[in-house]
């Protein structure tokens, strides 16, 4: 969950600086899931994206990034986001183990595709997160 | 499950008192029941998930 404070992107959420986990039932869609308890717990977001996907906790993990407005869900504290190095194993191989910051780093990067490439995605977001996200390298959806 | 799991109670006039904790950091408090019902709405409404009263009391520590 990202928001602007201040031209600082920043995480927030109901689990602050940890990855907030949802989990997916067989008959779900994840992006209806996703966007439903966004939409509970912070208010509408401005976009609910699929960024990656990964193997782990026994099934797949599909990380989301959901981007709220400024000064959206004021209750829960923002940590800024650092750069990291994306972590890669091989062109086959899903890295083992990856931090959460490089997977936001890799949910800014396509971020910064989609904002290029998606019409909707361009029309959501300010000027200010576009100016943000041309400082990020452009990536499609991929497995990290 | 998200829900970390350590066994334990104290004694406070009687009531016996648990903690149980979440990967996310909530933590809850209380009496058996009240840490179950807490629990459960959290898992629901934090993580879609559906938590047993055996799930949570599973992973509750002492206070
Ligand atoms: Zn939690």
């Amino acid at each position: 969950m990202l928001r602007l404070n201040d031209g600082v992107p920043e995480l927030a959420g109901p689990c602050g600086p940890e990855p907030w986990y949802l989990e997916v039932g067989p008959d779900e869609d994840p992006v209806e899931v996703v966007s439903r308890l966004s939409a509970n717990l912070l208010g509408p977001p401005l976009l609910a994206h699929s960024t990656s996907w990964r193997r782990g906790r026994g099934g797949v993990i599909l990380s989301f990034i959901v981007v709220i407005a400024d000064g959206q869900a004021p209750d829960f504290e923002g940590v800024p986001i650092g750069r990291a190095e994306l972590a890669r194993n091989s062109a086959t191989e899903a890295a083992r183990s990856i931090a959460a910051a490089q997977v936001i780093e890799h949910g800014l990067r396509h971020l910064s595709w989609l904002a290029k490439e998606d019409q909707v995605v361009k029309g959501v977001l300010s000027d200010e997160w576009k100016r943000l996200l041309e400082g990020y390298v452009p990536e499609p959806f991929q497995h990290v | 499950m998200l829900i970390s799991a350590r066994m334990g109670e104290s004694e406070s006039g009687g009531a016996r008192i648990l903690v149980v904790r979440c990967d996310c950091g909530f933590e809850v408090r209380g009496t058996g029941d009240e840490v179950v019902e807490r629990m459960q709405d959290h898992a629901r409404n934090v993580h879609n998930m559906t938590a047993t009263r055996e799930q949570v009391l599973d992973r509750a520590t002492s206070a």
